[in-house]
């Protein structure tokens, strides 16, 4: 016998992050998922960026196999770090930010980021509860990364492509880079950066600083 | 391992629409080609996943979907397996959609169909006997 069921795999996942997303709301935060593969210096980024907003309240998960080191580093930044590690789970998902919740103060954060496992492929398709996916790339991954990553690049609100100072040293085709990008997603925003050296810094802070300024507004 | 937790997240699936005493046979799956689901690794994890629940002994009949593709400047729309070509009218078209993951059927034994099935078997070994 047959059973028709036309049914959405991730449904379970999706229902979570659904109330994750409601949670979120209630609580006017700007919440982003950052998806980048291992290396591409994604904890980089977010120590450089909690340096650099003035005036935004900033709540960070960080998700990793194993060992506390991301939050360790974010902990010097803000007290609000909850480090989920995963085990053998190669991604996030909505149960993990569920049980991640009750231990940041929502009520004052402005901002809430959830760094993802270094991993460019399997995040994308776990809804999180997030506002907004944020692909990152880097310099020194080559410049084929997005080509062969078509659903990061399709699914993310903003790409930012990290470790810019780099260039002159690694052969990168930049212009191949951006058409793949235009071609997958044309109009997303690609935020070309160094949080070594600091270039191309304040595009990355303001984008964060007016989303979280509108969601405290839309309250 | 993505394809790990897609397991997971269909046995429950096929647990909650699974007819009482019926045994499963086949799981039937869709998914679009930005899913970046591999057949090989989804087999393996489907062979890791079922074990003592209730699609154990299962087939998943895993079918990728191709990519659709629409080129924004002559309008053409078509569906093709890569993702990297280029319009007859020269533009670089963008792909719609191809997120999607469905569970789209149950191929199952039910009771009935296994008591049947048992008793046509008793019925042709007790044959076999009489014709030895």
């Amino acid at each position: 016998m047959h059973v028709s069921v036309v049914q959405n795999v991730l449904k379970l996942n999706d229902e979570i992050a659904a109330m994750n997303r409601q949670v979120l709301r209630n609580a006017s935060l700007f919440t982003i998922d950052l998806i980048g593969a291992p290396g591409c210096g994604k904890t980089a980024l977010l120590e450089k960026t909690l340096q650099e907003l003035k005036g935004v309240r900033v709540g960070v998960i960080v998700g990793d196999l194993t060992t506390q080191r991301d939050a360790d580093r974010m902990a010097r930044f803000t007290e609000q770090v909850v480090q989920v590690n995963t085990g053998k789970g190669c991604h996030l998902e909505a149960n993990h930010i569920k049980e991640a919740l009750p231990h940041l103060d929502l009520p004052k954060l402005d901002l809430l980021i959830i760094e993802n496992v270094g991993n460019l492929i399997c995040p994308v398709g776990f809804d999180l509860g997030q506002d907004a996916k944020v692909g990152m790339f880097a310099i020194s991954g080559g410049d084929d990364k997005a080509a062969k990553h078509p659903y990061i690049v399709m699914e993310s609100a903003v790409l930012v492509l990290s470790k810019m100072d780099l260039l002159p040293y690694i052969p990168f085709d930049l212009e191949l880079f951006r058409s793949d990008i235009r071609r997958l997603n044309p109009n997303v925003p690609l935020l070309e950066l160094s949080a070594t050296t600091g270039k191309g810094m304040d595009a990355w802070v303001n984008w964060l600083s007016e989303r979280s300024k509108q969601a405290t507004l839309a309250k | 391992m993505h394809e790990l937790s897609i397991a997971e997240s269909l046995i429950d699936i096929v647990k909650e629409h699974c007819p009482a005493g019926a045994v499963v046979q086949a799981v039937l799956v869709e998914a679009g080609p930005m899913r970046g689901i591999d057949n090989e690794a989804m087999q393996f994890a489907w062979q890791c996943a079922t074990p003592g629940t209730v699609c154990q002994n299962s087939r998943l009949k895993l079918r990728i979907l191709p990519w659709q593709l629409h080129c924004t400047v002559c309008g053409a729309q078509w569906a093709g397996e890569d993702v990297y070509v280029t319009c007859k009218c020269g533009q670089t078209p963008c792909p719609v959609g191809g997120n999607d993951l469905k569970l789209t059927g149950i191929d199952v034994l039910t009771a009935e169909e296994l008591a049947q099935e048992e008793s046509n078997a008793r019925v042709s070994r007790s044959k076999r006997a009489e014709a030895e």
